[in-house]
Formats: C-alpha cells, structure tokens, sequence
C-alpha cells in the first residue's frame, strides 16, 4: 500500500492519541454471516413499513439516492443528513471519490489525511478534539464530524462500493437513510462537484454495469465550505422531492389501470421528465450549475 | 405464504422479510427463490407483481452469489415468469422495466448454461422468445422500458461476440462469450448467432449513427458501450468509429432554453466521459490520436456553443439571499432634472421634480396654517440624506445661474482644451501621429468660460483640409488598428472558423477587431464604379486598367491606409499571419465581385459579373511579390496553403511562383505548389500547365529534368517535340544552314 508522505508524517503525530481513545477495530469487524442480526433488524422496518401503509400511503414507494463528494464529509453528508431527514425519509448511501479523506489542517499545507472506509467519524473526532480542540472547534471541523458520527459511522469511498451488495450492518447499527438501502443499489446518485461527477461516470464505466440498473446521475456543484453545503443540501432535497413525486407520480398513473386515465405530464415516464425537471430546478437555482447523465449501476 | 386471502401488504411484509434473510445469507437464495416464483406468478396486485419483478433482477444481479450458483437458479418457472411478465399485454411499466433488467442479468447465465448443456431447449426457447419480445419493443415502448432495453441489447452484443479466453483449461474462470460455445452445438449455431449480434450491434449503434439528440436514448447507449470496446476487440474498432462520428452538439441552436442547454452538455460530457475513458484504459489505443482529436474539436465547438449561451458557471459572488448583510450596497446617487434653459424663474431653479401635474400646482390655494402644518409634519419623517441631496443640487443650480450672470465671452472657435470628447487622437496615438497637431492653439489664448454653464452650443468646426483629413484618418485607423492588435483574444486561438459568414463585430477579440478592418477596408465605396461605366459602355474586354484607375487604387485614403497596415502586419510575421492575409484577400475578391453590381442597380445579371477585380489583383500581386523571395525549402506547405485558398489565380501570380525556380533550393516547392494547383484548382489548369512550360523553356538543365518529367504527364509529346526542335535547330546551326524546312516542321 502506498502511503501519502503527509500522511506518514501526521501519522506519526497523530499515532498517540488514537490508542486510548477509540478502538476502531470492533466497529470495522466485517458483516457477519449469522441469520439472527438481520432477523432482529427486521422487526423495527417491518413496523416502519406498517405505519406508513395504514396512515400514509403516499410514501410506499421512494427513490434511493446516493451523495458523493471528495472526501464524504461536509457537503456530501450534509446533502445525506437532508434527504434521509427529511418528511419523506430517503434511503441514502454516500461516499467520496478522493484518494484519502482530506480535512483543513493546522495550515493549508498540513491537511489532515485518513484513509477511507475504515477509520469512523468518531475516531476523527477524538483525534481531533484531542490534538487541538480549539482550532478544531473554530473551523468547524469538530461540529461537522460531530454531525457526521450521528449520521454513519464512517467516509466510504465511492470506487470501493460494492454496488448490489446487501448493506444490512448499517441498518443494524442505525446509520441515517439505512433503511431502505439495504439492496445495495440507487436510483440517483448526486454529486457536488464536476470532478466527483466525472470520477463517478467513468468508474461506472469501469465496472461495466454488471446489475443492469439505470442510474441518473446529477452533479450539483457546491463549493466546499459549511455554508454553501448548507445551501446545497436543501437544493438537493428540493431536486430529489421533485424527482421522487415524479416517480411516484409515474408509478401511480401506470398501475393497473392508471395509463388510461393518467394525462398530460403524468403519462410521461420519470425518466422523461428528468430534463425538465433539472431544468426547472436550475432556474430556481442558478448559482449550483447543474449536469447530468443516465448511466448504469 | 401464497395464502390469497392475505391482503397485498400484508404479502409484502412477508415477501420482504424473506428477500432480507437472502441478503444476509445469500445460500438460501436456492430455497427461498423457488418459493416466491409461484406466489409472483399468481399475483393478481400490482405491488406485488412489481416487488417480484425487482427481486428476480436483484437475485440475477447480485454479486453476492456467484455465477455457477445463478445458473442452478435458472429453471423453467423463472423464464416462464419472465416470459409472462412480458407478454401480458397490459402489463404494468414498472414491471416490464425490471423484468427486461432481470432478463439482461439473466442472459449471460441462460447462454452459459445452454453450452453446456444442450438438452436445456425448453430454456433456450423461452430465452429466444424472450429475446425477441424484448428487441421488439426497442423502438415503440415507453421510455424507461426503452433504456432497460437498450442495456439487454447491450448484454447480448456482448455475451454473442467472442471475447478473450483466459485460460482454455479452466473454462469456469473465463467469462461468458460466444468464444465458449463449441462449433457443433446443437443449440446454439455458431454462424446464426454471428449474423444476429452483427444485426444488433448495428441497432444498437443506430441511434448515435442518427445523431440523436435525446439524451434518455444516447446517454444510456454511450454509457454501456465502454465495456464492449474494452473487452471486445473485434467490434471496438467499428464502435469507436461510430462514436466519434457522433455530434453531441448537434440541437445546441440558439437561442437555447434551460432545457436544451442540460441536455446538450449531458450529450456532450457523456459522449466525452465515455473517450476519456477509452484514452485512459489505454492510452496506446490505436485509434488514441483520433479521439484526441475528436476531443479538442468537441471543447473548441463546445466553447463557441456555450460563449454566447447563458453562463452556468457559478458567478463571483453567491447569488442566493442568504449573504445579503456580506454585499455592500451600492445605491446610486439621485439624478435631478436638469433645469430648463434660461432665463429662470425661482420656482425653476427649486423645482427637483419631473411630475408635471406636481410642478403646475399652485401651493398659494392651501390655507397658510395647512401648509405650516403639513412642512412641520413632513420635515420630521424626512430622510436627511436626501434632503441635503436636495439642497445641495439647489445650491449648484444657483452658482450656476450667478455665474451665467457675468459677461460671456462668445466661443468663435471649439474649444479644443476642454474638449469633454472620449476621443484624443493626441493621448492615443504614438508619437508618430501626434506630429501634426491640428486644432491646437487655435482658441488656447481666449479666456475659458466655465464648463458649469448651462446648455452651451458648440459652434460648428471650421471646415477640416484635405490634407488634415488625411493626417486624423491616419491617426484614427491606426488607433482603431492598434485596438485591434491589443486585443485580448489571438487570431490563433479563435476556435471556429466562420469565414466569410461571420458577423463583424459579434465578439471583443482580435479576430473580429481583424475582421471589422479588413470589412471597413474592402467594402467601402472603392472607386469601383469606373468599372460599371466601362461595363454599360461595352468594353467589358478591356481588362487592363488605364493609367487614372490604377492610380486610384493607390491613392492614399482610408481603405488604403488600412491595407497597407494590414500588409504590414501580415509581413511582420507572415508564417503566422498568412491565413490572415487570406482572409483579407479573399474579401477584397469578394468585395471586387459585389461592388460593380451595387453601382449597377441591378442593370447587370449577376452572371455577367465583371471578371475584373483591381482591388484584389493589386493587392494579390503585391504580397505575393514581397512574399515570394522570402519562402524557403520547408515552406511549402505555407505556399501550397497559400496558392490554394486564394479565391483567384491569375498568370501575374502564377509568373511570380515560377521566379522561385531561379533558386535550386526552392525548386522543389515550387513544383509542388505547381501540382497541387494542377490537381487541386481545374480552373487554373491550363495556366499552371503553360507556366510549367514556361519554367521548363527558361529553366537550367536541372530544372528541366523535373520539370520535363512533369509536364510529359501533363502535355505529353511536348517535350520531345521541343527536344526535338532543339536538337535539330543546334544540327542544323552546326551543319547546313538549311534552318527554314526544319522550323517549318517543329511548328506543324
């Protein structure tokens, strides 16, 4: 394994206050093969399934989106936390199409750089708070990670996803945006930056859409700092929202006998209406330009 | 489980349970898919008939069970459930569109273990019908069908072409592809199957080979094709070629809505993502040099596309109301009317409003103690600031008028000092064109009334010389030249070339400042009418200008200024600056061509146009003469680029071409030119033949050896004739003076 030299460094800086603080080992212990977890885990979706059957049925079906951005932590998440929150409770994964997780050092040359997948939001919290909690606290970076822990438990790497593969242990820990997800797979994926969008396209293309499965993907593009994925967090939201009505709405009309009373916008498919819907998400939302590909998962 | 009575959501919360212990084991796969297949069948609800349809393409598509596991999975039922998910007519989209995913993950495993096990028909044929069924409804289903479609389109391209065989000894580690299947199988004839996929592959690329403009059919289609150009090298070639004929720019036609701009970049950057991709996969590609090229043709396009369209790029500063406290506000300062001209009232000079009811109301009707009243109240809700805009404007205004008051010199003369013009040829020019200094001084002694004064009429200029008109056009055309040339754009960055339909003034750069000189330089009135007079007086086969008309075209004015400046510029550096010269030249023909026609009124059929065009043959022959001793052995592609995009040739040019022979060294470049004129311009045919002639009669005996050669091509018999004549001439000197007979004959 290649080490990034700033990461060798930091790594023997920051070696120390790992140990005692955290032990990150018993969170990454691969998903077990055992019936009993899952089965304990679907009680609580079945309730979740129950209540919106009886009271809302609106919401029985719900696109799965997925957020990407460099180092899946501020916009990308911020955009997670938005749409698994929200009053429809997306399923949402989300990862990072960078090399390493990067976040703000003590000055712009000294970045602080883990790897991903296996070191959780929590560790990096800890590490953090105990290297310089002020600094930490004052970018902003120890409430991010703060939020970030409450979501997943750690930054995954998009190249590294498993596409199709069951993800029942972030269900079981209680990840936000989990349920649902469980299938491995997305309708949508958003990205927050044209380089993710491109990173994202092209190892689509590497894997060569082994499931079959179209994806729409968006990029959105956020600058990187709190208040802009703020901003682009609820752009997301309101992108998605209209997506999944368009989906709903879809669904809806096709049923069994909806095609014929179903008009106008209605009887178009979701997929046809993705256009015009970007478009009129994009004149409501001039400063995030937009763009968008169908491709496959 | 298939209890009927249970009511659909009921079902779903137990199907679903089941699919999650399958994702948390996925051995029990094998038990557990038997058993939902029947109750799917069955189903009469659509949520249910949707929920199967997504598992059975799940189950096929996972990669958590390996192949050899999927393809014990694959029974009779799953393709009868396929089957009938797709044949029932009125079937539900949702479910059609999964059942076309499952059968796309299912086809490499069907195929897979049809060859292996040939007495698998049943399968086969479900799979056949299936297959056919699925390709049928490419053209006509709904959209997301159609998307799902293309993909299965995609898959059996792929599994019914050869692909690479890994290892022959372990045929379980190869991937599915027609290379596996045995020649004599019973099922699956080898030659049948070629013939189908070359069909499909065909109708799979048919929509970028129609240069579609919808995304939801192209972006899905560019998007699944990598896979077969990486992994299938017999048809890569085929489908890389029909990509890069692909123009993803093709509906970008201004204007564009929000909606044509997002599909066009979608088109764009899908179509890009998919060559980078190739060019990274493996940047020795044989066709890498093409999809470089196609790539820096589809960013220069793309530029010119999006130059003028709305810029999608985020502005400098966040446009959203969030940060409204971070931005300054930057409100103008009020403007006031002007006051009228005088002489002034009172009332006028405190009238700060254009309401013209407000300023014909009489305040002298309202009660004194109401006005009292109202300025009381008025005066405490009153913004100060503007207040004192207020009277400051009143202030000025009543400087203004005492000043108006004192005696006025009268202004005989413009007065130059204080001239408020944007324009001072004197500050903008170099000090070359500053030497002359016309209107200086004139009126500098007076005593300058103040600028304040109200409205002031300039008294008209004196009337300018001749010879001052001169010096200021000069001054104007070489600062207007030098705003052109310091523009910030170069004419070699220009990404698209529009030629002679390119609107002058359409951008800030140079090339367009270039343009706009050479069009205010051709297209002026150029004396052009003398052609007209000749032409209505018959001697349109005068084609020699007189002595007067020539000296026309050289007088000095302000088109000629502007050629000589731009034959200059072009000679500055005239490697780089040719096409410029070109450019030029071909308007000055162009202009030569539709001039005489202006003047005409129309009494001239366009096609007696007048084969004159003085301007352009001037001009042509000018650069040519100057540029034509400084060509070397390596310029011939210059010279050959030169002489073939001149719109004219005429023998003047093609007489100085030939002097380039008089230096061995550009010989050769000058026969090449020569040819390509011969091959390349029909019209100039029998022109460039005579000048080789010419060549090969003035030439030394090196130049003849070529020279000979090429025209025994192009006039055979020529040659020998004259070496013949020659001979005979040089016998006939030497021996018998018998000269008379012997030119007879070399003549005949």
């Amino acid at each position: 394994m290649s080490i990034d030299p700033r990461r060798a460094r930091l790594q023997a800086r920051t070696a120390t206050p790992t140990q005692p603080t955290a032990l990150p080992p018993t969170v990454q212990a691969p998903p077990v093969a055992l019936p009993q977890p899952p089965l304990a885990a679907v009680p609580p979706s079945l309730d979740g399934a129950a209540v919106p059957t009886s009271a809302a049925p609106e919401t029985s079906f719900k696109l799965k989106f997925c957020t990407v951005c460099a180092s899946n932590n501020n916009r990308s998440m911020e955009a997670h936390l938005r749409l698994a929150t929200s009053d429809q409770k997306y399923p949402v994964l989300s990862f990072g199409t960078g090399s390493f997780v990067r976040l703000p050092g003590p000055s712009i040359s000294q970045p602080q750089v883990y790897d991903f997948n296996i070191t959780s939001y929590d560790t990096m919290y800890k590490e953090l708070q105990a290297q310089d909690e002020r600094l930490y606290r004052n970018n902003g970076i120890l409430n991010m990670l703060d939020r970030n822990r409450n979501i997943k438990w750690g930054p995954e790497k998009f190249h590294d996803w498993a596409v199709g593969a069951a993800r029942l242990e972030p269900i079981n820990r209680g990840d936000k945006g989990s349920m649902g997800a469980e299938g491995g797979v997305v309708d949508v994926i958003f990205t927050c930056e044209e380089r993710c969008w491109d990173a994202v396209v092209e190892n689509l293309l590497d894997r060569g859409a082994p499931l079959n499965r179209p994806v729409h993907v968006f990029n959105i593009d956020i600058r990187d700092n709190h208040e802009e994925a703020l901003v682009g967090g609820r752009a997301i939201l309101e992108l998605a929202d209209a997506l999944n009505e368009a989906a709903n709405q879809e669904r809806g009309a096709h049923g069994a006998s909806g095609w014929e009373n179903g008009n106008g916008i209605a009887r178009m498919s979701f997929d046809e209406r993705v256009p015009d819907i970007l478009a009129e998400w994009q004149q409501k939302w001039p400063s995030l330009p937009a763009l968008w590909t169908l491709s496959w998962l | 489980m298939a209890a009927s009575e249970q009511s659909p959501a009921e079902m779903l919360g137990q199907l679903e349970q089941a699919r999650k212990l399958c994702l948390a084991d996925p051995s029990v796969y094998n038990q557990i898919v038997p058993g939902i297949v029947p109750i799917i069948q069955t189903a009469a609800s659509v949520e249910i008939r949707r929920w199967g349809a997504d598992f059975v393409a799940e189950v096929f598509a996972t990669p958590a069970l390996p192949g050899h596991q999927k393809e014990q999975l694959i029974s009779d039922k799953v393709m009868e459930l396929l089957r009938a998910m797709l044949e029932m007519p009125t079937e539900d989209v949702a479910v059609v569109k999964s059942a076309v995913q499952a059968c796309a993950s299912i086809y490499p495993y069907v195929f897979r273990r049809v060859i292996s096990h040939p007495d698998l028909a049943l399968v086969w044929r479900d799979m056949t019908t299936i297959k056919i069924n699925i390709l049928q409804r490419l053209d006509v289903a709904p959209v997301p069908i159609r998307v799902c479609c293309i993909k299965f389109l995609q898959k059996v391209v792929q599994i019914q072409t050869p692909g690479q065989i890994a290892d022959p000894r372990r045929p379980e580690h190869n991937e599915t592809s027609l290379a596996l299947v045995p020649r004599n199988h019973p099922l699956l004839p080898l030659a049948n199957l070629e013939a189908e996929t070359s069909g499909l592959l065909d109708r799979l690329l048919s929509v970028i080979q129609e240069n579609s403009t919808d995304p939801l059919v192209i972006d899905p289609t560019m998007n699944c094709l990598a896979v077969l150009i990486r992994t299938r090298p017999t048809i890569s070639n085929k489908i890389l070629a029909t990509v890069l004929n692909y123009n993803p720019l093709k509906s970008a036609i201004h204007p564009m809505t929000l909606r044509t701009v997002i599909t066009v970049r979608s088109l764009e950057r899908t179509t890009r993502a998919l060559l980078r991709f190739i060019i990274r996969w493996n940047p020795h590609h044989p066709m890498a040099p093409k999809i470089d090229a196609y790539l820096q043709r589809l960013q220069a396009s793309k530029t010119a596309v999006f130059q003028g369209a709305q810029n999608l790029k985020r502005p400098a500063e966040p446009t959203d109301g969030l940060d409204d406290a971070k931005r300054q506000r930057l409100q103008p300062p009020r403007r006031f009317p002007p006051m009228p001209p005088p002489p002034h009232s009172f009332a006028q000079l405190f009238t700060l409003t254009e309401d013209a009811s407000l300023t014909q109301f009489d305040v002298k009707v309202l009660p004194e103690e109401m006005v009292s009243m109202i300025s009381s109240a008025l005066m405490q809700h009153i913004d100060s600031k503007s207040l004192d805009e207020a009277i400051e404007e009143v202030r000025q205004r009543y400087q203004m008028v005492q000043d108006a008051a004192k005696p006025v010199i009268p202004a005989a003369f413009p007065t130059s000092g204080d001239d408020d013009d944007d324009y001072d040829p004197e500050l903008l020019s170099g000090p070359e064109h500053a030497a002359t200094s016309i209107s200086q001084g004139v009126g500098a002694d007076l005593p300058q009334p103040m600028p304040e004064l109200g409205p002031f009429e300039l008294p008209k200029p004196p009337p300018l010389s001749s010879a001052e008109l001169a010096v200021l056009s000069e001054q104007t055309v070489a600062h207007v030249f030098e705003t052109a040339l310091s523009s910030e754009r170069n004419l070699s960055v220009s990404n698209q070339k529009l030629g002679i339909n390119r609107l002058a003034a359409s951008a800030n750069d140079k090339d367009s400042w270039l343009t706009l000189m050479i069009r205010l330089a051709t297209r002026a009135p150029a004396g052009l009418e003398m052609l007209v007079q000749s032409q209505t007086n018959g001697d349109m086969l005068k084609l020699e200008l007189d002595d007067s008309q020539l000296a026309s075209l050289q007088q000095i004015n302000v088109p000629n200024r502007i050629r000589q400046l731009l034959f200059d510029y072009v000679l500055d550096d005239w490697h780089h600056r040719l096409p410029l010269g070109i450019t030029w030249l071909t308007e000055e023909w162009y202009a030569d061509k539709i001039e005489p026609l202006a003047f005409s009124n129309g009494d001239v059929p366009m096609t007696k146009a007048d084969p004159r065009t003085p301007n352009y043959d001037y001009w042509s022959a000018l650069l040519f003469d100057t540029l034509i001793p400084r060509f070397d052995a390596n310029d011939h592609k210059i010279l050959i680029r030169f002489v073939s995009e001149l719109p004219s040739i005429n023998r003047g040019i093609l007489s100085q071409l030939k002097t380039l022979t008089r230096d061995p060294a550009t010989v050769k470049i000058c026969m090449m030119a020569l040819q390509y004129l011969y091959l390349m311009r029909p019209p100039v045919r029998e022109m460039v033949i005579d000048t080789m002639q010419e060549i090969w009669e003035d030439g030394d005996n090196e130049v003849k050896n070529t020279s000979g050669k090429i025209l025994k091509k192009w006039r055979p018999g020529f040659v020998d004739r004259a070496v013949e004549k020659t001979k005979e001439e040089a016998e006939s000197t030497r021996t018998f003076p018998n000269g008379v007979k012997v030119e007879q004959i070399a003549s005949e």
